[in-house]
């Protein structure tokens, strides 16, 4: 399988999963975190499941519990993370240094 | 209080209740925009991943709603809920390529004919299509019929003409699948399947109520009219001195263009034939779905065409009345029969071929019954002058 190329977007993406690793984010979520639309962020997600980066599974939850429907969420797979943090580093060089920094996103959305 | 009163009340308190019955069904429909939309958009998905997609889309959806806070501002949940959908929408070919980067889609005869661009796809399909296999092969074999049923009987009469257009219509929706079929070797694309579906469901309906329209304002006007007035342009392309116009005098189909006709049908469809056997030997995958919808607002369509047109011609027929009444009956049971068992064929999917005998055989059953049953030969009705 062909590494995803490694867009601006793409990398803002990675950015909030390399952030922290042990998370899982779902679609909306991570759209409130970068501001971007549906059309946008759900191509992305698509390019880095197929890549074998991300991995998408079913929420094992209770909705009844959770009082909430049951989600698609997103994890990196070790071997994405790995690879993800080579990519950026090079990226980040590529770009100077802080050009990623700068559109690294912000915790309550929008780039910080 | 008059009684001018009360029915003038009641019939305001209708209005008021149908107004505010129309504005929550209107509401409710409005309220799953959205999820229509999402669903529309994953049908631009590979069929493998779209039950995954649909479910994380529909609840994301949901989530874009409820987390919001804005459940109860019906206006703006309706607007963030259409920018979720539409942005997916158009996103989604993406997600598909995405998903599937290796997959290969089959390429349709119009794709390699017109390449990928849109606009000419749709010229083209809206050009060639009309006169391409549909109208050649399924109804102008309605043509041929009805001509057997003019040389079986020195004095044909309507019954021969309209069991003729009925057999017309039961063929047209028996053989869907080939024509399915036929229309995923033009052009494999929805646009080229809706356009095909919309062409026959146009030319059918519209050509029904002209057909009983014509004969309300000239009697003398044979029924079964529809059927040449249909298929006149192109046999007016055969030959120019073609008439088909009503009359025994004026209906005089020249041989030549019978002949030619019957030779397009029979040279068209064998070569759309021979595409699908060979399409089943080389594995070329044929979409279905999209088509199966498109077959179903065609036979809608038909259906309201028809009975429309039947209905009219009730109405504006005094004359003829009581015959065209018997036979309104019939022809509507017979279309709606013959209706609900294309539908049931489409769904089935049964092989093309074996619903293209099915198809062959009404025909003949139906030219068969047209000659056995057509008024004998003697004095001959005002209609069926």
């Amino acid at each position: 399988m062909s590494p995803p190329q490694l867009t601006l977007a793409v990398a803002v993406i990675l950015r909030i999963f390399l952030d922290d690793i042990g998370t899982s984010r779902y679609g909306y979520e991570l759209m409130r975190i970068t501001g971007f639309r549906s059309g946008k962020l759900y191509p992305i997600l698509a390019r880095l499941e197929t890549a074998g980066w991300l991995q998408r599974e079913r929420e094992d939850i209770d909705p009844s519990v959770a009082r909430r429907p049951i989600r698609y969420i997103y994890r990196l797979t070790p071997s994405g993370a790995q690879v993800a943090r080579l990519e950026l580093a090079r990226l980040d060089q590529q770009l100077g240094g802080s050009a990623l920094r700068r559109f690294r996103p912000s915790a309550n959305g929008g780039n910080a | 209080m008059s009684g001018h009163w009360v029915i003038a009340i009641t019939v305001f308190a209708a209005v008021v209740a149908f107004g505010d019955l129309v504005s929550e069904e209107l509401r409710a429909r409005l309220d799953r925009l959205p999820e229509y939309l999402i669903r529309f958009a994953v049908l631009r998905l590979p069929p493998e991943f779209r039950q995954g997609r649909r479910d994380e889309w529909l609840l994301e959806l949901w989530g874009v709603l409820q987390e919001r806070k804005i459940a109860a501002f019906p206006l703006t949940r309706l607007f963030h809920g259409i920018c979720y959908a539409t942005s997916l929408l158009l996103g989604a070919r993406q997600v598909g390529k995405d998903l599937s980067p290796t997959a290969q889609r089959p390429l349709g005869a119009a794709r390699r004919i017109f390449g990928s661009r849109p606009v000419r796809t749709v010229i083209g399909t809206i050009i060639g299509v009309p006169l391409g296999l549909i109208w050649m092969s399924v109804l102008m074999s309605g043509l041929v019929g009805n001509e057997i049923l003019y040389a079986a009987r020195s004095n044909p009469s309507e019954y021969s003409n309209i069991i003729g257009s009925t057999v017309v219509l039961i063929a047209l929706v028996i053989a869907s699948p080939i024509i399915h079929e036929l229309c995923g070797l033009i052009a494999n694309n929805r646009v080229a399947s809706c356009t095909v579906a919309a062409s026959v469901a146009s030319g059918i309906s519209t050509s029904m109520a002209v057909m009983v329209l014509l004969h309300s304002l000239n009697p003398d006007i044979e029924l079964g009219l529809g059927v040449y007035g249909r298929v006149f342009p192109l046999l007016g392309l055969l030959v120019g001195t073609c008439i088909v116009w009503g009359s025994m005098e004026g209906r005089r189909l020249n041989a030549a263009a019978r002949a030619t006709g019957l030779a397009l049908i029979l040279g068209l469809s064998s070569v759309a034939y021979i595409n699908i056997v060979l399409s089943d030997a080389l594995g070329v995958p044929r979409t279905s779905q999209p088509f199966r919808w498109a077959v179903g607002a065609t036979v809608a369509v038909i259906s309201i065409g028809v009975i429309g047109g039947r209905i009219l011609g009730y109405l504006s027929t005094p004359m003829g009345a009581r015959l065209f009444g018997g036979i309104v009956g019939l022809h509507v049971v017979a279309v709606f029969a013959a209706t609900t068992a294309g539908v049931l064929i489409t769904r089935a999917s049964i092989d093309p071929r074996i619903s293209g005998i099915l198809a062959v055989l009404i025909l003949g059953c139906g030219t068969w019954a047209g000659i056995a049953y057509s008024t004998p030969p003697g004095p001959r009705s005002r209609l069926a002058r």
